[in-house]
Formats: structure tokens, sequence, C-alpha cells
């Protein structure tokens, strides 16, 4: 990542008594795919919107290639943004709808026909140039606002929920369209989702947000194995929160005395003492299921039901003593060979190395 | 809708399809009937001339009546138009929408008292030593006439439609989706640039059909032109009450009312073709 483009510092933004955004900062490098991720109402829209201009922020400035944007209107920045419902204009053709933009920039009819012309070419919709935006396809308008948010050239693109109208078929595609075409301009996108899958599979760095604050930042890879905390963990969803009472710490891991026994979480820079409580968690894909303990961690467990994920199969145990039901994710085949009916009992195991503190990763 | 439900629904359609039969579709086939009667000793009599038709259609004089109608009503529909839509926009897009439900309720208030009471007090404001002329003198202009003139007639037809056509242009403009404005901000349109380029295209069913209201309320109107245009030159609405008056000659006025409805429905599919036109 180079140096930063957009730079948000300090933000909050309340509407009345509803306080949206809370004192958030963070930083988009110049062209880095940013995926801000979060349930509905934690801010995200929000701050999408503060960054095109739509709204004010109440606190804290946001800066493009170091200029603040304070008191800039919306027309008066170059942060297009794709809407989550398209906002296509009506009245206009596929062609002029693109060509918006460059007719409020003041260029010429003849260029501006040419350049929208181009664009819709590159996204395969150069024959519905003089069709209605009413007769295409939903996957279509989607490349249609697309190209009307490009054909200015800007150097950041906003992006809201854009894909949460498509079928999964058609959203995999615009996944695979989306990353290409972002790598292949080099600018910035800021990719607001609720959806893991998108965020995961096209941003170079996400951003996971709740109730108006920042939870985590980072890569997916980094998010995935290390949640900071226990709301990313229980959002992603790929791990089993546990916890205990240290015992005795290591030079490589901790020893914690839990409800079923004791367990061994590597250290990181975990800095508690002995008898301190702590939480911990065991990445799921990572926990061996058999008759036998083949780690150093081992619980006696009930098989309860599965889910198939791709070819994934998410499993989950009943372990006496722990709240939460302990998630494993083995390969399909694995699972299979197992030949595992519910309510039979396994025993469930993982090395140090599964485990780890929040905020701890070393 | 499929036919099936169609075809369950058409019952609840009798009710106003009967209504309309009777009490305009058989008056108005009784209208038509007239225009061919004669009328003896001031009294109808049933026959089956076109002499009515061609003393009308022949004469000058009505034509102008027909032409100064029109020109008046198109100034009516023009006038109020632009008189609404600054009103209709701050309603629609400026206030809550606890606000906007307020004011359209009290748009409606001027119906509560009659159209011709209404007109007679701006009789008031407009004669040659009305208020309006005295508060002219008092800043050292001469007066204007106002009274008895077309203007006069304008100021009756805007008070006639102007609610109705803030009503009708206010919802227009308030289910315009939000999104599309501010998708035209963010494409660099400021607030004048947005209202030409984005809000009047997407608000032209209801400007069209506003204007069309404000057409036919004065294209039939006496009212205004009787005591606010001073009757001379006469409209087409003038021309009836002066037709029946003298010498009872109702089929002549049924002539000209016939015209009126046919030029009417003519201008309203127009009107209608253009506010909701298949776009390219």
């Amino acid at each position: 990542m180079s140096e930063a483009l957009v730079e948000i510092d300090r933000v909050s933004k309340r509407f009345g008594d509803y306080t949206a955004v809370t004192d958030t900062s963070f930083s988009i490098g110049e062209g880095e795919f940013l995926a801000i991720m979060g349930s509905s109402g934690c801010g995200k829209t929000t701050m999408l919107r503060m960054l095109a201009g739509l709204e004010e922020p109440s606190e804290g400035e946001i800066r493009l290639e170091g200029r603040s944007q304070k008191g800039l209107p919306p027309w008066g920045r170059d942060l297009p943004l794709v809407w989550q419902s398209l906002a296509l204009f009506p009245f206009l053709s596929v062609l002029d709808n693109v060509g918006f933009g460059l007719k409020m920039r003041g260029v010429a009819k003849a260029e501006r026909d040419r350049r929208s012309l181009a664009w819709l070419h590159k996204l395969e919709l150069g024959e519905f140039a003089s069709r209605n935006v009413m007769q295409l396809s939903g996957g279509q308008r989607q490349r249609v606002a697309l190209a009307r948010a490009l054909v200015t050239e800007p150097k950041v693109l906003l992006l809201d929920e854009p894909l949460s109208a498509l079928d999964a078929h058609l959203s995999v595609r615009m996944q695979a369209l989306l990353r290409s075409l972002q790598r292949e301009l080099g600018i910035t996108f800021v990719y607001v989702t609720h959806s893991q899958t998108e965020a995961f599979s096209m941003a170079d760095r996400v951003v996971i947000m709740s109730r108006g604050k920042v939870e985590q930042i980072g890569s997916p890879q980094a998010i995935y194995r290390h949640p900071a905390n226990r709301f990313v963990a229980e959002f992603i969803g790929n791990v089993t929160i546990l916890r205990g009472s240290v015992a005795e710490v290591g030079e490589q891991s901790v020893r914690l005395n839990t409800a079923t026994g004791g367990m061994s979480v590597s250290r990181g820079n975990f800095a508690g003492s002995h008898g301190a409580h702590a939480d911990f968690y065991v990445n799921a894909d990572q926990i061996a299921i058999g008759d036998e303990p083949r780690h150093e961690n081992h619980v006696r467990a009930r098989f309860l039901s599965h889910k198939f994920i791709g070819n994934m199969v998410t499993l989950f145990l009943e372990v006496p003593g722990i709240e939460d039901d302990l998630k494993v994710i083995l390969p399909e085949r694995t699972y299979d060979c197992l030949g595992m009916q519910p309510g039979d009992s396994v025993v469930a195991s993982w090395p140090a190395a599964a485990a780890h503190f929040f905020g701890g990763a070393a | 809708m499929s036919s099936n439900t169609s075809r369950r629904r058409w019952p609840l359609l009798l009710p106003p399809l009967l209504w309309q039969l009777t009490f305009f579709l058989l008056p108005l086939l009784f209208l038509f009937v007239i225009s061919f009667w004669s009328v003896v000793n001031f009294r109808l009599e049933p026959d089956m001339t076109l002499k009515n038709w061609d003393f009308m259609l022949s004469r000058s004089s009505f034509w102008s009546a027909y032409g100064h109608t029109w020109a008046l009503a198109l100034g009516a529909a023009v006038v109020t138009t632009c008189c609404s839509f600054p009103a209709a926009c701050s309603l629609a897009f400026t206030v809550s929408e606890r606000t906007r439900k307020l004011a359209l309720m009290f748009l409606v208030v001027p119906f509560f008292t009659s159209y011709l009471v209404r007109v007679y007090s701006w009789q008031a404001f407009l004669a040659d030593n009305g208020i309006v002329n005295a508060l002219l003198a008092l800043v050292g202009l001469d007066g204007l006439p106002m009274l008895n003139s077309d203007f006069g007639s304008l100021v009756g037809y805007v008070t006639l439609a102007l609610p109705l056509v803030t009503l009708v242009q206010t919802m227009g403009l308030a289910q315009i989706d939000r999104n599309l404005i501010e998708a035209a901000h963010n494409l660099r349109a400021g607030p004048v640039r947005t209202l030409f380029e984005v809000i009047m295209p997407l608000a032209k069913p209801s400007l069209v059909v506003g204007a069309l209201f404000a057409f036919i309320l004065a294209f039939g109107d006496f009212v205004a032109p009787t005591y606010l245009g001073g009757g001379a030159p006469p409209t087409l609405s003038n021309l009836i009450i002066d037709t029946t008056k003298s010498g009872q000659q109702w089929p002549r006025a049924a002539v000209v009312a016939i015209v009126m409805i046919l030029t009417l429905v003519v201008t309203s599919l127009a009107a209608v073709r253009l506010a909701y036109g298949r776009r390219k």
C-alpha cells in the first residue's frame, strides 16, 4: 500500500440523538480495494455518504489527497458512487446515463458520446447504447451504473452494496469483473457491504464496523485468522471462543484451566499473569476429529449437526462445560470418511498453535 | 394483471360506469341531438337541420371567441404551472412530511368558499380605484387598468386552478426517488442543473397533468371572464350565455358546447401522450 489517498480523521456523525459513526479514523491507500463491512446500522453506509459529501461529519474531517473536504458540497467532489439501488436516470438512454457526469463537466456531446460508448463497449454493453435503462436486465443495469461512475476517470470509486440485488451466480461474476477492473485501472475502490464473501474475495483490506465504530482493520487473511475481539470473532464465525484462568505462562504457550480441563494457547504478546481470566479462540479449520486425541488440547464432544458450505463442512459439537457449540470446519471428503452420525461421541483435538488470545497475535 | 383477475373485478366497475352513462354520456347525447333542433317562437322544436351548425361555424365572431378562449386557457395553464412549481418544490423537498401533509390540507381550504365570492373579492383589488392601484399611487405610480381585461381573466383562472395544480405537482415531486437527486449531485450537477436535468424530466407527468387541469378549468370557466374580464371580447362560455339569453337559442349553444368538448378531448389526449408518452 502506498501513501494515503483518503484520510478519515476522527470522524463522528450524529443524527439528532442517534450516533451513526463514532470517532472513527482510518486511511485508504492509492490503488487500494478497501471493503467496509458490517451488519445493517453499523455506520458503514453513513461513512460512505460522508465520503461522497452527501452527509457532513458532525466532528472530524475527511481529507482527499491531503485536502480537507469540509464544507464541499457533493457536486464539488470527485467521488462517484455506485448506488445500491443503482439510481440510473429512467428518462435517459443508456448512453446518456453514462455520459451524464461528463455533460455536467461541460464535455461536448460528440466527445462524451465517444467516451461513454468506449466504456459501454468495455463492459460489453455497446449494443444497448440507445436503449432505455428500464429495458435492461439487472446485471446489465449494474454495469451501466459502473460505467456511469467510471467514465469520468475518478481517483476513488465508492460502491454501496452494489451486488446485493443480484443472484449468487451473477454476483460472483460481477465480483470478478470489479476486481479485475480495479486492478487494471489502478484506482481506489471503497466498497461497502454486509457480505463477508464479497468483502473477503475482493478487498485488499477489510474494515469491520459495528455500532458506529471500527472493530478491526486488516487483510482478509489477518481478520480470518486473528479476529481482534469477540465481536469480530462472532461476526466472521469461524472460531469458537473459550475462557479460562491462567495457570502457567510459558515461552511459546500459555497454560489455562478451563471448564473442560487444561489447555495450551499460543502466547503471542499475552501479558496476563497467573490466575488472570482470559478469553481465547480456537480456529475451526485447525481442529482434528477422531476417536483418539491427536493434539495437545483435546475434549470429548457429542456431534450435533453439520452444514455444507461449498466443499467444506462445518460441524457443531456439544462439549460439556462450554456454553457455545464447538465449531469444526473439515473438507467434505474428510467428513465423509469419518462416517459420523448425530449423537456420536468423538474426540476433538488441536495444537496450541490453533488457539490464540484476542489481539494477541504476534 | 391477469385476465382472470380483471374478469373478477369488472362488477366493481359497474357503479362508475352507470354513473358516467346516466349523468355524462346521455346528457351529452341529448346535447348533440338538440344541436339539430330548431327554435320556433322561442320554443324548442325537434328537427333535423344543420342550420345551427352552419350559423355558428360560419361566423368569424365565433372563431375569434374560440381563439381568444384557447389563448386565455393556454395562458392560464402556463401562468398557473409557473406559479405553482416553486411552491410545490419547497413542499416536496424542503419541509418535513408532516408539514407537507398539513400544507396540502390547507390547499383545500380555498374550496370552502365559493369561487364566485373569491372572484368578486379580486374586483376590490383590481378595480381602477381598487387596492392595487391605491398602493401604486402611494409610491407615485400611475394606476394600471387591470379589471375587465385579459389580465383580470387570468387572475381569476389562476385563483381557480392554483390549489389543484400545486397539489398535483407536489404529489408528483414528492414521489421522485431521492437517490436520483443525490446521484445527480454525486455526478457534479449542482442544484440548478439538477432541477432542469433530473427533477423536471422526472416531474414531467405531474407538470403536464397539472397544466392540463388548469387549461380545462379555464377553458370552460365563465365566472372569471365575465366578472374580471368584462365579457369582452367574449370567451366561448360568454358566447353560450349570450346565445341562450338572446332568443332561447339552445341549439346554437349546444353547437358551441360540443365544439368545446371536442377541443378538450383532443387537448387532453395530446397532453396525456406528452406526459406519459413512450420514452425512447
